[in-house]
């Protein structure tokens, strides 16, 4: 009896994990000959008028994924780390708990309505889509994660290093950034990198803001644009092969981008010796 | 005494509802060396922890008194500029673990204005270190990480940190608590070079009576949050006047 | 006993708080303008807007000619939802007992990092792979013979005619989902003292036993991870969108394509610059789905709480 059981759990974890390795697996095989037969043009073309022969290129998207990750992180990450020192100096004021809340509020909320508020905000004023407005909504996703994984680094600096530090007559923002902070830096680049990953792969945020551009590869923060995610997303919806076949190709160099930095920040988890 | 480094009046500690120091009330003479001695839990380490105000990054701390270094009132001043009279030895070895042997030093001059160039930096660094008793042993690896030293260098690198600062007064918890005796030894003699040749005044607290015994000019007896007796160390060696001082020094408590 | 405190206290104090009070002004203009947009179609349909089937986008707003009744898509959602921590329960429970009681130190770190792997993996990237392989392979292997063999049951009672289905949808979600759920039972199921664990083995219970008793012990994280997971699945939009079917549809049946609040959302969004009231329509189901998020997070972070020993 108890044999069946343990086999059934197995049988049944096994079957969690298959999918994923799966879909690595088939994007792969339907993605990367993509790339293959279009070499270089496939990163550096405009998609091409579905009439043609040859799709083109991703351009457009990669040009947007760089720009508003890039943006987004430049806005994220010293808006959140901030905001965690905040909560670790002074851990009893109510605007900490309140920000705790905040943080987890915005974890949990479906990314579209995050894309929807950047649309009330920034687009439906202006008349236009934007990157800019793009990199906003990515940068509000990318908080929660960056000041989740600060906080609980700090936490995790030993006390003795920062009673020492006030010892020899620091001051207070002498004692958290030269000491506290240099000491978890590890851990704070990697919720950085998880925070990018989150970014660099959100589809819903980008319908709303940054809503996709194929004429040119980058137009500007202020004109439209495209991105990874959001161009297959788009791409594969359509009934044109030469599309799809783009957005195949754009579905493995995603998965590619992703896979790098989740080894980056496992990497990451080496801690600092103490 | 001839004006004390150190005097304090009634001062009492409370951390989360406890009375840790019970109206405490002494004088600490200047360019000596003080033990504050006793049994586990007397309140010692917070005694000190009073002095360069560290003890308020306790939450839930309550202090009242009055505690005066130099003649000044300490709760009257900024608190970092208290904190810059005293350096600190903690009990066990803090140096910071991202930074070198070098900058470890370095570091306590810099927050402190003690050097204004790299020529003068490094000669602080270098005195600190000999007066440490470190010198000859990291004087070729001096950018190494800290954590290849053992803990007995890294306590005297602790020291020379600390003493980078140039402090009046030299606070010590401890500190040879985890270390083994040859470097507790080091350790001493250097408290004592320190003392005469560069009249820092040093407390030091301990609750080995041995070593209270062998290194101070004055000893403060604490038990349970009370000062016991204080007084030169050659007459609390042959004649304590309490019980309690007595007992200590046979190892009783 | 406290001085004045110093100038550099003050200006740390409130350069830091500046971040801080923006991140809680940005959640609640998240929650504002959800409410604000949302309110012209409620004055004009009232809360029948969740209650009624009917999506007819006409030029002419609402109530005259046009009306657009959210329920279809909040039937979607929930229905994709239940399927989705039914299924991933499942897979949850299999994982932790495999990974703590069962596999090897190598194994459990291998299936540790596939699983997170699962937890970051691009949402449009599980999409994509539902389209052209899942669904399809769902709609040839399961739903068909369900439906040729048993299709008096009703959930299996109308004829699946692609792999676009909201049942498809609820599978792909428990996929998507298993990790999370993962990260909290397992962690719970981890701080069981060590003593209970050894006070069951010695009563001689047999390895099924001995879990169903951990997992009776830690029943309010799994109650937790099912709230959570609930809220999880209801929020996705990417991958739900291309594997849903995006139709207007309500009933018992499964194996029809349907809309989800989000996948209404993203697919809409571009017709609904061209008819009035139809983005606040979209609106009101982004708010919906809002409370429904908020409270089901709530109750399950304070479920977590109840774990004891």
């Amino acid at each position: 009896m108890d044999k069946l059981f343990t086999l059934l759990v197995v049988l049944v974890a096994v079957l969690a994990i298959l999918p994923v390795l799966h879909i690595i697996a088939y994007i792969t095989w339907r993605g990367l000959p993509v790339i293959l037969s279009n070499g270089l043009s496939f990163f550096t073309d405009l998609p091409a008028a579905v009439v043609e022969e040859k799709p083109g290129g991703i351009a457009p998207a990669l040009a947007g994924t760089i720009f508003m990750t890039f943006t987004a992180t430049l806005i994220a990450v010293p808006l959140a780390m901030l905001a965690a020192i905040f909560s670790i100096e002074f851990p009893n004021h109510v605007l900490t708990r309140a920000v705790r809340v905040a943080s987890r509020s915005l974890l949990e909320v479906a990314t579209v309505l995050i894309g929807m508020l950047i649309f009330v905000l920034l687009v439906l004023p202006t008349g236009r889509f934007t990157a800019l407005a793009g990199s906003l909504a990515l940068a509000i996703v990318m908080i929660p994660y960056v000041y989740t994984y600060t906080e609980l680094a700090l936490l995790s600096v030993p006390r003795t290093y920062i009673e020492a530090a006030y010892s020899l007559g620091m001051k207070r923002s002498q004692v958290v950034f030269y000491v506290t902070v240099r000491i978890a830096r590890r851990g704070l680049a990697r919720g950085v990198a998880i925070a990018v990953t989150k970014a660099m792969g959100e589809t819903a945020p980008l319908l709303f803001t940054a809503f996709g551009a194929y004429s040119v590869i980058f137009g500007g923060p202020l004109e439209p644009a495209s991105a990874l995610p959001l161009m297959v997303f788009q791409f594969i919806q359509t009934g044109y092969e030469n599309w799809r076949t783009l957005a195949w190709g754009g579905s493995f160099v995603l998965l590619v981008l992703y896979l790098s930095v989740f080894i980056i920040a496992r990497i990451l988890v080496r801690e600092v010796k103490y | 005494m001839v004006s004390p480094a150190i005097e304090v009046r009634n001062l009492k500690v409370r951390i989360g509802g406890r009375d840790i120091l019970k109206d405490v009330s002494l004088r600490v003479p200047e360019a000596t060396i003080t033990a504050v001695m006793g049994p586990s839990g007397s309140g010692k380490t917070t005694f000190l922890k009073v002095l360069n105000r560290l003890i308020e990054l306790v939450d839930g701390v309550e202090v009242s008194g009055e505690v005066k270094v130099f003649g000044m009132n300490i709760f009257d001043m900024n608190v970092y500029e208290v904190r810059r009279l005293f350096g600190m030895v903690f009990q066990i070895p803090n140096p910071f673990p991202h930074l070198s042997i070098y900058d470890n030093v370095a570091i306590g001059a810099r927050i402190n204005n003690v050097a204004r160039s790299r020529k003068e930096l490094d000669e602080v660094v270098r005195w600190a270190l000999e007066k440490a008793m470190l010198w000859d042993e990291v004087k070729n690896r001096l950018r190494d990480p800290p954590w290849r030293l053992s803990g007995g260098q890294q306590q005297r690198l602790c020291l020379a940190r600390a003493l980078a600062m140039k402090p009046k007064i030299l606070l010590l918890d401890e500190p040879t608590a985890n270390i083994d005796p040859v470097n507790t030894a080091y350790l001493e003699d250097a408290l004592r070079a320190l003392r005469r040749d560069e009249n820092v005044t040093i407390v030091i607290v301990t609750h080995i009576a041995h070593q209270a015994l062998r290194v101070s000019d004055y000893i403060i007896m604490f038990y349970d949050g009370r000062i016991v007796e204080e007084g030169p160390t050659e007459e609390i060696a042959i004649n304590p006047r309490e019980d309690v001082t007595r007992r200590f020094l046979r190892g009783e408590i | 006993m406290t001085s004045r405190r110093p100038l550099h206290d003050i200006i740390f104090f409130y350069s830091l708080a500046l971040p801080a009070f923006l991140i809680v002004v940005i959640l609640s203009l998240l929650l504002l303008s959800q409410l604000g947009m949302s309110i012209p179609i409620l004055r004009v349909q009232g809360l029948s807007t969740y209650t009624t089937t009917t999506w007819r986008p006409m030029y002419d707003p609402p109530p005259d000619r046009a009306w657009y009744g959210l329920l279809p898509a909040i039937w979607g959602t929930m229905v994709s939802a239940v399927i989705a921590i039914l299924l991933g329960l499942t897979f949850t429970i299999a994982l932790v007992v495999f990974m703590e009681e069962i596999a090897p130190r190598r194994v459990r770190e291998v299936f540790s990092t596939i699983i997170d792997l699962m937890a970051g993996l691009p949402t449009v990237l599980y999409g994509v792979w539902g389209l052209a392989f899942l669904g399809p392979l769902l709609h040839k292997y399961v739903m068909s013979p369900l439906h040729s063999h048993l299709s008096i049951v009703p959930l299996f009672s109308c004829e699946p005619l692609s792999g676009a289905t909201v049942f498809t949808a609820g599978v792909l979600l428990s996929i998507m989902i298993t990790p999370f759920m993962v990260a909290l039972v397992q962690e719970s199921y981890r701080s069981i003292p060590y003593t209970l664990k050894e006070a069951a083995w010695s009563l001689g219970m047999t390895r099924y036993e001995y879990v169903l008793l951990n997992m009776r012990m830690i029943a309010p994280s799994i109650a937790s991870a099912i709230l959570l997971g609930f809220g999880r699945a209801s929020s996705e939009t990417a991958a739900v969108t291309l594997v849903v079917g995006n139709a207007v549809n309500i009933g018992f049946c499964i194996f029809a394509p349907a809309y989800t609040i989000s996948s209404l959302i993203a697919n809409q969004f571009t017709e609904s610059q061209d008819f009035p009231y139809m983005l606040n329509a979209l609106f009101a189901g982004g708010l919906i789905l809002l409370i429904i998020g908020l409270i089901v997070n709530t109750i399950g972070v304070l479920m977590l709480r109840r774990v004891r020993f």
